[in-house]
């Protein structure tokens, strides 16, 4: 078998790399991680800089391990869909489309070239913002296991949003109609879950029921990038401090619980009777023993899907001949 | 008689088999809603042939185009381009194909170069053909000084041969070119036409559509003229003058400076009469020259300006 680059890839590389959005897109990226590990230590190290803390010191470093996971991933997710929503929509604007799909190139391959190139730009951002994160690293708040997992966790999200955003361009005619779909879409995939539970939860509330065993489904909150995140870097030394995916972990573990598993009610419990048990950290620093497929695995089964289905939809968008054209 | 016994005898002409067409339409159509794009054209482009598409904006060339290079599917019809189905045999047609559409297609942030290399990835060419290959190409379309330019620094018709030179990348069979000179300048026009002639003569069939309706009727062996998506005529253009351009003028100067016209009423009678001025006459022509008429003139006969 003869490894060779995607030539769409190779092109995309290329002019990405000669481009000055990607060295400014950098800059902003690693400008502004460095400003949240500096408002980070400065807000902790005014409690009592004179007397050395080791446990202090260690929550301190975990608080800015997350929060620059954190920032870290709400910066790729406002960057992707700006570096990548005109993936298909610009050569469409561009005319360049044609030309390439007249090629013995397959629409999975134009696809997975535009998918390829954002992720060697994440992983440029990401191997670029290494040496802030070893900050953490150097006050004890994280392992390098830790670490691994964490940003593990960024680049799958950031691949798969780049995918669904990719899959989103193949649709759009205009790069500022796919631009537009894709902020939208990406505002959703962040924060759609959370709004969606939220809503259930106002109206079970109103409701005033006590004895309903009717609750916001946790699955709803599986459906969520950042719980994703929260709950697959869940290590030690997180009952502590304030750190910023601390809530997540907690809304998790409070609608698992009201609901005796994933599910509402009765059925969560049979849907969770196979499930290995996994410890969880509740809002106390209390374990809670819970059973059932972990959060990030949902997580990921949901994005994983989702994303598919947007590369499945963008393929068949691209495929010729076709009954109009594309 | 030695002569022909040295002639294999699959060589002795009318024994051979009949070259298949490069392209051959049955009652092809393409609808969009209530829009006929493409009605029933039937036509026949031979191998080896410079076939020209004629019509005016709207008369279907460019869908036409879409449909034989494999980008869209007819609504009915039947559809053969080099013995293949474009919707069947998508692949293997497309490497036998090349296909410039009406815009210019091309990466502004890439040198001049790395756009032909990254086409000739995009046709599976090995690597290390590439460097012989885009050089053949870029002499052949005369940018070879631009070789590391950026293509955004090319001009209008620098750009226009680097998407010539893109759809040759593959060295197909059959060029699919719609309106090539559109916007080129009268030098870059002659140039292209050259350029096909050589083509033409390195054994491709050129399909080619243009508004330039003389330099058509310079380079092409065929063509055929479309309106409002149907077919109004379709053969050498010689041949449709004769059958629908109606009877055409001839100015004929002497040499004794006297300079007189005739009507005529095809190529047949035309030369009939040049014939007999010089044979049976025996007059000293020196100029004899067909006013107007032309495929410009065919044009504007048979079509009604039709806008769908």
């Amino acid at each position: 078998m003869s490894l060779t680059l995607n030539p769409v890839l190779g092109r995309e590389l290329k002019e990405r790399m000669r481009g000055l959005k990607a060295f400014v897109a950098l800059m902003i990226f690693l400008a502004i991680l460095t400003l949240t590990v500096w408002l980070v230590y400065q807000g902790n190290s005014q409690v009592d800089q004179y007397n050395f803390d080791l446990e202090r010191q260690t929550r301190i470093g975990r608080e800015l391990f997350e929060w620059v996971l954190s920032i870290m991933l709400l910066l790729l997710c406002f960057f992707i869909p700006g570096l990548t929503a005109g993936a298909i929509a610009g050569e469409r604007e561009r005319e360049t489309l044609l030309p390439l799909q007249i090629t013995l190139l397959k629409p999975r391959h134009i696809l997975w070239g535009k998918i390829s190139a954002a992720l060697a730009y994440l992983g440029l951002l990401i191997v670029a913002s290494l040496p802030i994160l070893a900050v953490a690293y150097q006050l004890g708040g994280m392992s390098v296991l830790d670490g691994l997992r964490g940003l593990a966790c960024v680049l799958v999200i950031g691949v798969l949003l780049a995918t669904m955003v990719v899959g989103i361009s193949a649709r759009a005619k205009r790069v500022q109609t796919a631009t537009l779909m894709s902020y939208g879409f990406t505002i959703l995939f962040l924060f759609g879950a959370l709004v969606l539970f939220g809503a259930i939860a106002i109206v079970d509330a109103a409701r005033n029921d006590t004895n309903d065993r009717v609750n916001p489904p946790a699955l709803v909150l599986a459906a969520n990038p950042l719980v994703f995140l929260a709950d697959a870097t869940a290590g030690e030394n997180i009952q502590v401090g304030a750190n910023p995916l601390r809530p997540l972990r907690e809304l998790v573990v409070r609608a698992y619980g009201e609901n005796d598993g994933w599910l509402i009610g009765d059925d969560a419990q049979r849907f969770d009777n196979g499930g290995p048990p996994i410890d969880f950290v509740g809002f106390d620093g209390d374990q809670i023993e819970r059973r059932g497929f972990p959060a990030w695995v949902l997580s990921l089964v949901w994005m994983v899907a989702l994303a598919g289905l947007l590369f499945w939809s963008g393929c068949r968008r691209l495929r010729t001949p076709a009954e109009t054209e594309r | 008689m030695d002569d022909l016994t040295e002639i294999a005898p699959e060589a002795i002409p009318g024994d051979q088999a009949p070259t298949p067409p490069a392209v051959e339409t049955k009652g092809l159509t393409k609808r969009y809603g209530q829009l006929v794009a493409v009605n029933d054209l039937s036509l026949v482009v031979p191998q080896g042939s410079i076939f020209g598409l004629i019509g005016p904006n709207g008369a279907g060339k460019s869908t036409t185009f879409a449909m034989l290079a494999s980008l869209l599917i007819p609504t009915s019809g039947s559809l053969e381009v080099m013995g293949a189905d474009p919707a069947v045999d998508t692949a293997a047609l497309r490497s036998r194909l090349g296909y410039m559409p009406d815009t210019l297609g091309v990466y502004d942030n890439l040198r001049v170069e790395e756009y032909l290399h990254f086409f000739a990835a995009s046709y599976r060419i090995p690597k290390r053909d590439w460097s012989g290959l885009v050089d053949g190409l870029l002499e052949l379309v005369e940018l070879t000084v631009k070789k590391n330019s950026m293509v955004n620094s090319l001009s209008r018709g620098m750009k226009q041969r680097l998407s010539l030179a893109r759809s040759l990348v593959h060295d197909p069979d059959l060029l699919i070119l719609d309106e090539p000179a559109s916007g080129l300048d009268p030098r870059a026009r002659v140039e292209l036409r050259d350029l096909l002639r050589n083509l033409n003569a390195m054994g491709k069939t050129i399909i080619i559509s243009s508004h330039i309706l003389a330099e058509l009727e310079e380079v092409c062996s065929d063509v055929a003229i479309m309106e409002a998506g149907r077919l109004l005529a379709s053969g050498p253009p010689r041949q449709i003058l004769d059958e629908l351009g109606g009877a055409r003028r001839v100015r004929v100067r002497f040499a004794d400076g006297v300079v007189e016209t005739f009507t005529v009423a095809n190529t047949d009678e035309q030369t009939g009469l040049l014939r007999r001025l010089l044979v049976d006459d025996g007059r000293d022509v020196v100029e004899f020259v067909e006013e107007g008429g032309g495929l410009e003139q065919l044009f504007l006969t048979i079509t009604q300006g039709i806008v769908q």
